[in-house]
């Protein structure tokens, strides 16, 4: 007996499910029920276990591996067989042979495989797509390959000519076995289902599901002509629907119409539109719903209970559920109007970003578990259309403040186990910088089999940088690999010499045979150890992996790589298992299809990836928190809030590639009942809208955060905008803005948002101003001030406020590694060299030295070049030391502590000589360096009576002096207070001094110039200049407003420090 | 511009529509659509599909724009049928019809189906052949199209420093780098040029040798030296603060050396240009070196642009090996590969875009570069009649 039970409500469905499996009390008896998704199998069980107090001994199945039991039972010659020879994944690798032999027969194929570039590759991707296309015609096609075999069939086209050949190829090649496939086997099953057979089965229930091949429900058809079969079926409508069709369809069939017999019979009201989203969601289960009605002697419970209509969300599925179409005005009273202004129950939001998106839900659903009752996060679902996009997002917003799990492929999961088993394969396409061994060495189970602690991480991006590591792992691999010259330079090889070197001999007595030595220390050797095994084992891989071998010898490569390279724990170790649950799975299949064949890496790997991603799909068990996962299809769970993201269009319906070679695609050929992405797809977000029994919503990206212009949303979001607008008359749509931290979202109202780092951040002002409060004195001490801390402050006294006393650094990381060897000497190498060029020469240490060191450290191109350009780089600080060098006679360093005022000055200067300070440098003189040799030399001056000498580089590569002259010690200190004073008030509010403007300023004023006219020319100027010069960088900006910055306060500044300071200065 | 135009356009081969800002263009974009989804073109009466009409602008704002444009313009046109429209075009695309109701149906049906338009980028155009004609393309079924540019030109860049510049001699190296400092500057100075396979480059081949110019500088600075240049240039009578004069020592010393150095400033002073420039017909500066010198100067000129040449087909080779054998593909390289595939006479995707769109409009033509014209050209030109009396037109817009 087949019998039907229905209900918009799948909780009715499992009630009905429990209350009619007699089996259920009893134990010992199985109840074989037919189901299509974990997630639902999951669901029943545990509302199974509600109902009745236990869940168990309930034999879930798949419809597929049922029926292939059941033939297996009704052809006993065929029972040791565990799977259909005929089977997709065996069938692939069986294609593949075969095309192999034979693509010279196909035309086409033997073009697509003609270029020798990836054929290999090429093959086995052809051979996946026929093996999916195969299938698909034993499901939905079954007549046409019976026809093909029995040649009754007269070929329609090209391409269907091929397909049979190929057909026959296969049936030949699979011997005694050419009969075991899905069309073959169903007509005997057929013949076979009577009352004989004696089935194991005395009743079954097929769960769920919104759709089913023809084929197989024929099959359940026939099977409750001797057993009851009972079908559970989500139907959203409890009034006949078989006949409204979407807009779409009707266009569609209008057209056809029209071109076929113009001018005759139109019928344009022939199919009824009525209710507009069941029409144009519906189709998939409507075709279901007809392909059941169909059947003769169908027994139909109807368990519907009507929708509420209390909640806009109620009112929809109140319409849904009655096949009717009105505006809710007309229905309400006044009372419940008003009632439902504030109903949150159906949300759509439109967002600029997938950040702003997640950052949205968050805030939503905050709203509704604070505002619902025993709301938890386990009722909450989230769905996309590749949650995979969504995923940093999530992590980042909910970590740590709302339990939560997400449900996708294993190849993105948090472990990074499976990506890098992958990027190990792939090793031959990369050309090992030293990012991707970092990378590899972040994974915890890699760092932990080449025990490398993730401390050590940091240290090892320093080797990497300091002792020149860039790419590849010496120079015969970029010659083998990539054609390039054999040089060592920049590659592991040349790096790790430098730091072996470095544990057996200093730097200074470098270079030996070419090998300038990174010290290192002696604890660290072993690390050093690890990294060099490391890199070694990687380089054996890589060259191992760079052929072609049978699948057994690849099998066998990545089992002794995840021996070699990983040691699991935790999750790890479960990701470890199914890597080698797919090893094993690949293993079965090309054996069953006989494929000894030798495959490429890239073969390998797609087919690996391909194995990992079905097996890991199943999605893992629920966690009691919110869940995030893909939209899927046939699961029509309820929850109590569903949340659906990135709904545009393009990404949602999701597209589906069809081969153009495919017959059953296009027009003429469908048939009802056919897989149809879109159709699915569409049926989920009504399923999803069944589901939610308390919100549903849905949000997508409709704005740009940097054009002015509007993403479209998909059409499915754009038909329940308008249904909702049409039936509620008020817009559903709330449009959100670019910034979280907007002051939307503080009102208080719906939108309030409940970020506590936003709302601390709002009221804040953004700029010092003359009436913010000073900062309190705190740990700073000013009593004791150390002459550097001086020299740094008035240098930049906005860098030296935010890292001193805020602890706000702006610079960029120092230590990115970079990807290419240095083609050129960058210009701060370049000063550097010179600047070390100059120290050396100072101390009387051999220029030879610096040279021949300098040279192996990486940081110069390894052509004749490098050492031309190295040379001129010395050769400049030698220059300022030969203008220098008959001064440094006599050192003596001025070391003192200076009370001024309330003040005690540490000074200590190193570069002072008998009766002069010189301060030297490879560069030009900037004004902030004037200023702080000038501070100085007022301390100098403060003990004894000293000249300083400035030694710089001038235009054309001249060398320029400039000399400050020696002052009074009691005048030194009248000016050295005028700066203690300054830095000390500087340590309470921020004090604006930029010294090149400073110094313009005081010039402009002395030549006659009006200083408001001078204030706004350098405050014009300011965005001029480039960064990093003397002008605006990000301390700067972020601390002044400087359109008002510069103001008569840093007039009065710039003249009282630099007047005195010109004075002094003369030129040489 | 007037209605009649969309109108008067012949809806077969290819057709340019050429007009200044704002005088309609989109409009008869629009128009011309209108004809097509009521068969009035003038090849056959089948009315089409609205995804059938292959619709191309530049960027993606403007594709939602023009989206919206067809939209609404076939809103119109429904309603004329229903209430008289003062729009001239519509006006006579209701007065012609055969079959009003009909007409009015098929608007009906191609605004329900309005949100399949094929309205893309041709960027988005390319991508979508790629991922769903990988078959005909010759690729494999699954390669990853990024929305941001490979990183194939800049590697081929490197690679060219590495392999090609610095296993240089000296002076030649000194004289690539002075073309191209870094390989950034390379790839800026190459890039734009890497994906127009019109291109023809010249001079084909090396049309001077290394050899020939190291063997030039020897004998000058042989000269030079054995013939006291620099005392002949002291006694020509030229003026003390002459360049060429303060420079003679410089010379000397340059000649004197062993380094070659093919960038120095030198040679360019001592050419008869500027000899003549200061001094005609002095007996002493009629020596035969300085024009050896500019005979030399030109020579390197010549060899520069060898390298150029050289090194341009060295990273478009590494161009066409990388995107081949990379799964990962950049904006950059969807257009070559399609381009590609349409011109691989073996391959069948040429007819099978045709069988998909049988009619193509390009807005805002101007933009098209040359490579997008191939495409185009390659897949809508009338070589062969397909299927029949279809006939394959592409109107273009262009701003002057």
């Amino acid at each position: 007996m087949l019998r039907l039970f229905q209900s918009n409500n799948m909780r009715n469905l499992a009630v009905a499910f429990c209350e009619n499996e007699p089996e259920m009390r009893d134990p010992f008896k199985t109840s074989t029920v037919i189901i299509q998704s974990f997630e639902l199998r999951y669901w029943l069980q545990m509302q199974t276990a509600r109902l009745t107090g236990i869940s168990s001994n309930i034999d879930f199945q798949l419809p597929a591996s049922f029926l292939w039991k059941l033939y297996r039972y009704l052809q006993p010659e065929i029972s040791d067989l565990d799977h259909s020879p005929f089977e997709r994944e065996q069938m692939v690798w069986r294609l593949m042979r075969i095309l192999d032999k034979s693509h010279s027969s196909y035309q086409d194929i033997a073009i697509y495989l003609q270029q020798e570039e990836k054929r290999n590759l090429r093959l086995y991707e052809l051979s996946n797509e026929l093996a999916s296309l195969f299938d698909e015609y034993l499901m939905y096609r079954p007549d046409w390959v019976l026809d093909w075999e029995s040649s009754s069939r007269i070929s329609t086209s090209r391409d269907e000519e091929w397909q049979v050949s190929l057909w026959r190829e296969i049936r030949e090649d699979l011997g005694d076995k050419s009969g075991l496939h899905r069309a073959a086997l169903h007509n005997v099953a057929m013949n076979k289902i009577n009352r004989d057979a004696g089935l194991p089965w005395s009743r079954l229930s097929i769960f769920g599901f919104s759709s089913m091949p023809p084929l197989q429900l024929e099959t359940f058809h026939r099977l409750s002509e001797l057993i009851d079969v009972d079908i559970y079926f989500l139907n959203p409508c409890h009034e006949y629907w078989g006949d409204i069709v979407s807009e779409t369809e009707r266009a569609r069939r209008s057209l056809k119409a029209i071109r076929n017999k113009p001018l005759t019979d139109l019928h344009e009201d022939y199919f009824e539109i009525g209710q507009p989203i069941l029409s144009s969601l519906g189709q998939l289960g409507r075709d279901y719903f007809e392909l059941l009605n169909g059947i003769e002697n169908l027994q139909t419970f109807d368990i519907f209970s009507e929708p509420s209509s209390e909640t806009n969300l109620g009112y929809v599925k109140k319409q849904i559920f009655s096949l009717s179409y009105s505006k809710e005005k007309n229905l309400l009273k006044k009372d419940q109007q008003e009632a439902l202004k504030s109903d949150q129950t159906i949300q759509i939001h439109c967002c600029h970003s997938k950040t702003r998106e997640v950052e949205v839900l968050k805030d939503q659903i905050l709203r509704a578990l604070s505002e619902i009752e025993d709301l938890q996060p386990k009722d909450i679902l989230v769905a996309a259309p590749n949650i995979q996009l969504y995923s940093a997002f999530i992590r980042a917003n909910f970590k740590n403040e709302i339990p939560f799990s997400i449900n996708s492929s294993a190849l993105t999961d948090d472990s990074f186990f499976f990506k890098s088993v992958i990027k190990l394969l792939s090793l031959p396409d990369s050309r090992i910088t030293g990012q991707e061994i970092i990378e590899f060495l972040e994974v915890p189970a890699i760092a932990r089999a080449q025990r490398i602690k993730s401390d050590d991480l940091e240290k090892l991006v320093s080797w990497i940088n300091d002792s020149g590591i860039r790419w590849e792992i010496d120079g015969e691999s970029k010659n083998n690999n990539w054609g390039l010259p054999p040089n060592d330079w920049n590659t592991w090889k040349f790096g790790l010499d430098r730091l072996l070197m470095g544990v057996i001999m200093r730097e200074n007595n470098g270079p030996w045979h070419g090998i300038q030595p990174l010290e290192i220390s002696l604890a660290d050797t072993p690390l050093l150890e690890s990294l060099c095994r490391f890199i070694d084992n990687l380089d054996k891989l890589r060259k191992q992996i760079n052929k072609q071998y049978p699948i057994e010898k690849w099998l066998e490569i990545v089992q002794e790589l995840l021996e070699e390279f990983f040691d699991p724990r935790d999750s790890e170790i479960i990701a470890e298992i199914q890597t080698r649950a797919a090893l094993e799975g690949l293993r079965s299949e090309t054996s069953g299809a006989d494929f000894k064949d030798e495959i490429s890496r890239e073969t390998f790997l797609r087919a690996l990836r391909g194995k990992i991603e079905d097996q890991t799909s199943i999605t893992r068990s629920t966690s009691g928190g919110i869940t995030f996962s893909n939209l899927l299809p046939m699961r029509g769970i309820p929850y109590r809030m569903i949340c659906i993201l990135g709904l545009n269009q393009g990404e949602f319906p999701r597209t589906e590639n069809v081969n153009t070679f495919d017959l059953s695609s296009g027009g003429k050929n469908n048939r009802k009942g056919d897989r149809s992405r879109d159709k699915e797809d569409k049926y989920i977000f009504l399923e999803s809208i069944l589901a939610a029994e308390e919100i549903f919503y849905v949000s997508y990206v409709g704005q740009s955060s940097t054009h002015n212009f509007s993403p479209t949303p998909s059409t499915i979001v754009s038909e329940w905008h308008e249904y909702l607008q049409t039936i509620f008359e008020e817009n559903k749509l709330i449009t959100h803005k670019l910034n979280p931290f907007d002051l939307k979202y503080f009102r208080g109202d719906n939108a309030q948002t409940f970020s506590k780092t936003w709302f601390s951040g709002v009221e804040r002002k953004r700029y010092a101003t003359n009436e913010s409060k000073p900062i309190n004195k705190q740990t700073l001490s000013v009593d004791h001030i150390n002459l550097s801390e001086l020299r740094a402050f008035f240098g930049h006294s906005a860098r030296f406020f935010l890292q001193k006393r805020l602890g706000v650094y702006y610079e960029k990381e120092v230590n990115a590694i970079r990807d290419a060897e240095p083609f050129e000497i960058g210009s701060l190498d370049d000063y550097k060299i010179s600047e070390n060029a100059l120290e050396s020469l100072k101390q009387n240490e051999p220029i030879e030295d610096l040279f021949s060191q300098t040279l192996h450290t990486g940081l110069i191109p390894s052509n004749a070049l490098g050492a031309t350009l190295l040379k001129k780089a010395i050769r400049r600080g030698e220059a300022i030391y030969s203008a220098i060098a008959n001064e440094l006679e006599s050192k003596h360093p001025i070391q003192r502590e200076v009370t001024i005022g309330s003040f005690k000055l540490q000074v200590d200067i190193q570069n002072a000589y008998k009766k002069k300070i010189i301060q030297a440098r490879v560069g030009r003189l900037k004004d902030r360096q004037i200023l702080q040799d000038w501070i100085t030399h007022l301390a100098a001056n403060s003990i004894e009576k000293i000249e300083t000498k400035l030694v710089h580089r001038g235009d054309k590569h001249q060398i320029r002096t400039l000399s400050l002259q020696p002052l009074e010690a009691k005048i030194a200190e009248k000016y050295l207070s005028v700066f203690l004073e300054i830095y000390q008030d500087s340590l309470k509010a921020p004090v604006f001094f930029p010294p090149k403007q400073s110094r313009a300023l005081n010039r402009d004023l002395k030549n006659g110039k009006e200083q408001k006219v001078t204030l706004d020319k350098l405050a014009a100027e300011w965005s001029n200049e480039y960064s990093f010069s003397e002008g605006p960088d990000p301390y700067w900006n972020n601390l002044f407003d400087v359109t008002k910055a510069f103001d008569d306060e840093f007039a009065y500044l710039a003249t009282e420090i630099w007047e005195p300071l010109e004075k002094t200065l003369a030129n040489e | 511009m007037s209605s009649e135009i969309a109108n008067r356009i012949n809806l077969t081969g290819v057709q340019l529509i050429e007009a200044s800002a704002g005088t309609g263009k989109t409009y008869t974009i629009c128009n011309l659509i209108l004809r097509l989804l009521l068969g009035r073109g003038n090849y056959r009466s089948e009315p089409l599909a609205i995804d059938q009409i292959l619709i191309l602008t530049f960027t993606i704002s403007a594709t939602e724009e023009l989206k919206t444009r067809v939209r609404n313009r076939i809103l119109e046109a429904k309603n004329a049928f229903e209430i008289p429209s003062s729009d001239l075009f519509l006006k006579n695309l209701v007065e012609a019809s055969p079959d009003k109701k009909q007409d009015k149906q098929l608007l009906i049906n191609a605004l329900r189906m309005v949100d399949q338009a094929c309205v893309y980028t041709i960027h988005g155009f390319c991508a979508k052949v790629l991922k769903e004609y990988p078959f005909e393309c010759g690729s494999t079924f699954n390669q990853e199209i990024s929305d941001e540019k490979s990183r194939f030109v800049q590697t081929a860049c490197e690679d060219f420093f590495r392999s090609n510049i610095f296993s240089r001699s000296p002076p030649i190296q000194k004289l690539m780098l002075a073309i191209w400092d870094t390989p950034k500057t390379l790839e800026n100075s190459i890039g734009s040029f890497l994906n127009r396979s019109e291109l023809s480059v010249s001079p084909a081949k090396k049309l001077v040798s290394e050899a020939e110019i190291l063997k030039s500088v020897e004998e000058i600075k042989r000269i030079w030296i054995e013939e006291s240049l620099e005392s002949v240039i002291a006694d020509s009578g030229l003026r003390k603060n002459s360049r060429i004069k303060t420079n003679a020592n410089a010379m000397t010393d340059f000649c004197k050396s062993t380094e070659v150095d093919l960038t120095s400033e030198l040679w360019g002073i001592f050419t008869p240009d500027k000899i003549t420039k200061v001094k005609k017909g002095s007996p002493q500066l009629a020596h035969g070196i300085f024009q050896m010198i500019d005979d030399l100067l030109l020579l390197i000129e010549n060899y520069k642009a060898s390298l150029k040449v050289e090194a341009f087909e060295h990273i478009k080779r590494d161009l066409i090996i990388s995107r081949s054998s990379s799964e990962f593909l950049g904006v950059d390289d969807l257009l070559p590969k399609v381009e590609d595939a349409i011109h691989n006479e073996n391959l069948s995707l040429k007819k099978k875009l045709i069988e998909k769109w049988p009619v193509a409009m390009i807005d805002e033509f101007q933009d098209t570069d040359s490579v997008q014209w191939n495409i185009f050209q390659e897949i809508y030109r009338q070589k062969k009649k397909w299927n029949g009396p279809v006939a394959h037109w592409r109107p273009k817009t262009s701003d002057l």
